[in-house]
């Protein structure tokens, strides 16, 4: 098959569905029909293989544990392919593989590895039998990522890979088709593309981007056209001839393999068949160095500033936050520096006695949602840069690899299972060297070894390792003479950690822009830096603006303008207190600091910051103000407890431990948060379980805490009953604490029944009725 | 819409509202139009189907009626994304366009409907209704093979993305809605207040 594919222009099956409703045989599971239907299945099989299809598709697009359940998979899947082979005379089979119908956590439930044991489950059974698999109409590219493991982790046949797309240019979960190509191209699909999404000629733009940036062999499955649905049976318009021309038409541009899907029969099949045989036209297609999240993609074609924060060195914030598994506290992060326009976002989490493997795996999986940013996976244990890359949504930047043989050898082989773009240091065994030429010569021994593994070199961004001026001042022309020889004749991109220059040096910042300024004007494209520090964001504006185009300029006016308008004004008469009424939070943070300065922290917390809240919630409750400025109040007065907090240096300072939690089943959880915003406020410590969580992980947190109260949160009339049996499980297991319960559905009688100790109707009643326990 | 919105956050009326969080609803119904992507889909049918014969609020919304459509519609799974990011920086923000994400679904789904080709078309009943079960959403979902506009199911019946609704439109019929049978009809927080949860 990997002779003629891309080479000659190859005919896929149409659709299955369609064919079976035109027989009358309609089924809740199609897939069964391999077992109770032989004869219809391999007939329709046999319709394709006359219309002249080179591939036929298994019927097992559902064939898996999640959509059917206790269904003997085995059976099912083993039928299908017999069923397949029936008629079969030169056909490849091959095994269809579909989504699973439920979305991957952290935005829906289904856990990534449960997601990849369902696919691995199918691709064993199948990988004796079949010549090769089809991931077909994945609208989330993060499942096709995980479905793409299984086939490539237990089996080594071909695999081609399509996705479905709408009018918008994207998939449902806003994945572009140059994404899609880029990651399945780099994890070695043998045949990328669209099925499925829409009729042929609404698909054109899709298609013309497959051909601009897909290296490998194009597959191109269009529906006849949009459907109306009558009593159930649906209705195409799009003609045979009609279809036949716009296919023939993607053929003649450079599409490898034309199939059909939903609408289409034998007769659609039979006539794009003419294209049978023919050479597939050629085309260039544009090779650029890229990191992608799922719905961004960074092309580094000019400089890309990656964000330092989320990196524990010399950083005792987010070292604590590690250390406690407060990882809000990087989400935060991320997003400051998003905001900050930071264009990928550096993640290392290393931080001695930490997991930092299961660190990493949960927080890249966060990040996935929280930011669009591409990520950078960095450390140096090389388990935690796995687990990085594999529950990463995208092409990652790997950090890192160096010019030592044992380095290249572990390294490179995870770039290529995951599809990463990769970054690598000149060093080796005998440390960073001196020269210019040297750190070159490491430079170019990587990109040739990463080449010869099948890297290609413009997946490839070299760090030319910045030295601190203190210490090797002579070397610091050296890093930047190496930037301009792996630019000019290395031709690849280049990085390098700005700040670590001016350690041990006073006026870090002047010194840190300088080099950054020697480094740009050198060729480096990806300045490892803090985006939030305004000096450096600056210095990479107006360089730009010098060096750039006409837009650059603008964008350095533009951004001037939003600098000054953003400096606060110079004298304010506000109180303290009116800051937290008022919600304001910067205001609260500088008149906190103000304060700090002449008056004992607990004397803020207890004449100026109560008050304030007490006040606020008097409004709240007589309905002169309402919850987003409730809200606003409250978060005001989290900040001005944050500073405070700091002041008590060691010792505790919080007023209490509330452990709170939505339960099992339910995703909602915006009630919950709010109920944490106004509980922190008062100076609670707040250890936030998320949503949907299980009982048991309650139970853990609850001894490992010890909390004053627990506070479970239910939306939804089905869940209560979750709340209830979660709530006989915490009692029955020990928990002596009261657990309070809130959310839209619940009342008191209702929270009596289920055997909670204390309801409320909102947030703020929540914190009253502790305040008065005490 | 502004005012649907404010009545959702609990405001009696838009008097009641200070600048900032009118400020902050328009900001979000700005947001949503550009992030969101509002999908709908629908089938026609002029028959009750089996799961509505059994229950009669189904019948009840459907009598008189010359025939009814299923549909599913949702904002996409940006919307998600974007209020669990806000939920991290900005709670007071996060509240406002978690209500206006909801009232804006709502608001396209109606104006869908009124280009619709049908005559005489009446307000959504969606599963949950008048006691009628939420597991119905799965049925009606699989039906119009709803997870090609993205929406699919937790264990508990709830749909991803958030902000989605599937529903019956019947065509014909008394079109005016009431309180009539809704669960929480002694509770309600709207009712409270001297209003309701719906325009008629």
């Amino acid at each position: 098959m990997l002779q003629k594919l891309g080479k000659q222009v190859m005919i896929f099956d149409g659709a299955f569905g369609t064919e079976l409703e035109k027989r009358g045989i309609m089924a809740k599971m199609p897939e069964m029909l391999n077992i109770t239907n032989k004869e219809a299945i391999a007939e329709i099989h046999k319709s394709y293989i006359d219309a002249g299809c080179d591939f036929i598709t298994t019927n097992t697009f559902g064939a898996n544990k999640i959509k059917m359940g206790d269904a003997n998979l085995r059976e099912v899947i083993t039928a299908a392919i017999e069923l397949a082979k029936r008629h079969r005379t030169s056909q490849y089979v091959m095994m269809d593989i579909g989504p699973l119908g439920k979305m991957l956590y952290p935005l829906g439930e289904l856990q990534f590895d449960d997601a990849y044991e369902a696919f691995k489950e199918m691709v064993t059974i199948a990988s004796p039998s079949v010549d090769g698999f089809i991931l077909e109409t994945f609208s989330d590219l993060y499942e096709l990522k995980c479905a793409m493991l299984a086939v490539k982790e237990n089996c080594n046949k071909p695999v081609i890979t399509t996705m479905t797309f709408d009018a918008s240019g994207h998939t449902l979960t806003g994945t572009s088709p140059r994404i899609m190509a880029e990651l399945m191209s780099a994890m070695g699909a043998d045949a990328i593309g669209v099925n499925c999404s829409l009729g042929p000629k609404d698909l054109k733009p899709i298609v013309e981007e497959f051909l601009q940036y897909c290296d490998k062999p194009i597959i191109v499955q269009p529906n006849r056209g949009i459907p109306t649905l009558k009593n159930g049976k649906a209705t195409y318009s799009l003609t045979v001839d009609e279809y036949a021309t716009y296919m023939n038409e993607f053929r003649e541009k450079g599409v490898a393999v034309l199939g059909g899907c939903c609408g289409t029969n034998p007769n659609f099949i039979r006539t794009i068949a003419v294209n049978k045989g023919l050479p597939v036209t050629p085309r260039q297609v544009r090779k650029e160095t890229i990191v992608t999240s799922a719905t961004r993609l960074v092309t580094l074609d000019g400089i890309r500033i990656c964000g330092e924060r989320i990196n524990p060195t010399g950083k005792k914030k987010l070292k604590e936050a590690i250390l406690n598994e407060d990882f809000e506290y990087i989400y935060k992060e991320a997003i400051k520096q998003e905001d900050a326009h930071a264009e990928i976002l550096d993640v290392n989490l290393g931080v001695p006695k930490t997991d930092e493997v299961g660190n990493m795996k949960k927080v890249v999986m966060h990040l996935n949602e929280i930011t669009s940013l591409p990520l950078q996976i960095d450390s140096s244990n090389v388990k935690a840069l796995e687990a990085g890359c594999r529950y990463y949504n995208g092409i990652c930047l790997i950090n890192s690899v160096n010019g030592n043989k044992d380095s290249m050898d572990t390294i490179f082989p995870i770039v290529k299972k995951y599809g990463a773009t990769l970054l690598g240091l000149t060093m080796d065994d005998n440390g960073i060297p001196k020269t210019a030429e040297e750190r070159f010569e490491i430079a170019d021994r990587i990109v040739k070894a990463a080449e010869a593994d099948g890297i290609a070199r413009h997946r490839i961004i070299i760090d030319t390792l910045t030295l601190t001026c203190s210490a090797q001042q002579p070397l610091v022309k050296e890093t930047v003479k190496a930037l301009s020889l792996v630019t000019k004749q290395l031709h690849v991109k280049t990085a390098l950690g700005v700040s670590n220059v001016s350690f041990g040096m006073p006026n870090r910042e002047l010194i840190n822009s300088t080099f950054l300024t020697m480094a740009l004007q050198n060729g480096l494209t990806m300045p490892i830096i803090n985006p939030c520090n305004s000096m450096m964001l600056n210095t990479i504006l107006s360089f730009k603006a010098l060096t750039g185009t006409s837009a650059d300029i603008d964008n350095f006016i533009n951004m001037s303008v939003v600098q000054d308008i953003a400096k606060p004004a110079e004298s304010s008469q506000m109180t303290l207190h009116d800051a937290i009424k008022r919600g304001l939070k910067e205001d609260s943070i500088n008149l906190t600091n103000e304060a700090l300065k002449s008056t004992d922290p607990m004397v803020i917390i207890n004449e100026t910051l109560i008050p304030a809240l007490n006040e606020v919630g008097d409004e709240f409750e007589h309905q002169r103000i309402f919850l987003p400025q409730l809200i606003a109040a409250s978060e005001a007065c989290k900040e001005a407890f944050a500073i405070i907090k700091s002041r008590f240096q060691q010792t505790d300072s919080h007023k209490g431990t509330i452990i709170l939690a939505t339960v099992k089943g339910d995703v909602h959880d915006i009630g919950k948060n709010i109920v944490k915003v106004i509980f922190e406020s008062y100076g609670y410590k707040v250890i936030d379980l998320g949503r949907d969580t299980a009982k048991e992980v309650i139970r853990d947190a609850y001894f490992k805490s010890n909390p004053d109260i627990i506070v479970l949160s239910a939306l939804m009339t089905t869940t209560v009953l979750s709340m209830e049996d979660t709530i006989a499980y915490l009692k029955s297991e020990g928990v002596k604490c009261p657990i309070y319960v809130g959310g839209a559905v619940l009342n008191q009688i209702l929270a009596k029944q289920i055997n909670a100790d204390c309801y409320t109707k909102d947030a703020l009643e929540f914190v009253e009725s502790v305040e008065k326990r005490k | 819409m502004r005012q649907e919105i404010l009545k959702n956050l609990g405001y009696s009326a838009e008097s009641t509202a200070d600048s900032t969080t009118i400020q902050l609803i328009d900001q979000a119904i700005e947001e949503i139009q550009s992030i969101s992507e509002f999908k709908y889909i629908y089938a026609y049918y002029d028959k009750p189907l089996g799961f509505m014969v059994e229950n009669e609020a189904y019948l009840d919304y459907l009598n008189k009626s010359s025939g009814f459509l299923l549909c599913a519609t949702t904002l996409g799974i940006q919307i998600d994304r974007y209020t669990k990011r806000l939920q991290i920086n900005n709670m007071q923000y996060a509240v406002i366009f978690d209500a206006a994400a909801s009232i804006y679904l709502v608001h396209k789904a109606d104006e869908y409907e009124r280009n619709l080709p049908y005559r005489n078309i009446s307000w959504r009943f969606c599963p949950g209704y008048s006691g009628t079960p939420l597991a119905d959403n799965i049925t009606i979902a699989h039906l119009l093979k709803a997870e090609k506009i993205g929406i699919s199911f937790t264990e508990t019946n709830l749909m991803i993305p958030m902000k989605s609704m599937i529903g019956i439109v019947k065509i014909g019929g008394n079109r005016r809605k009431s309180c009539k049978g809704c669960i929480i009809n002694d509770n309600c927080n709207y009712r409270k207040r001297g209003t309701t949860c719906y325009k008629n």
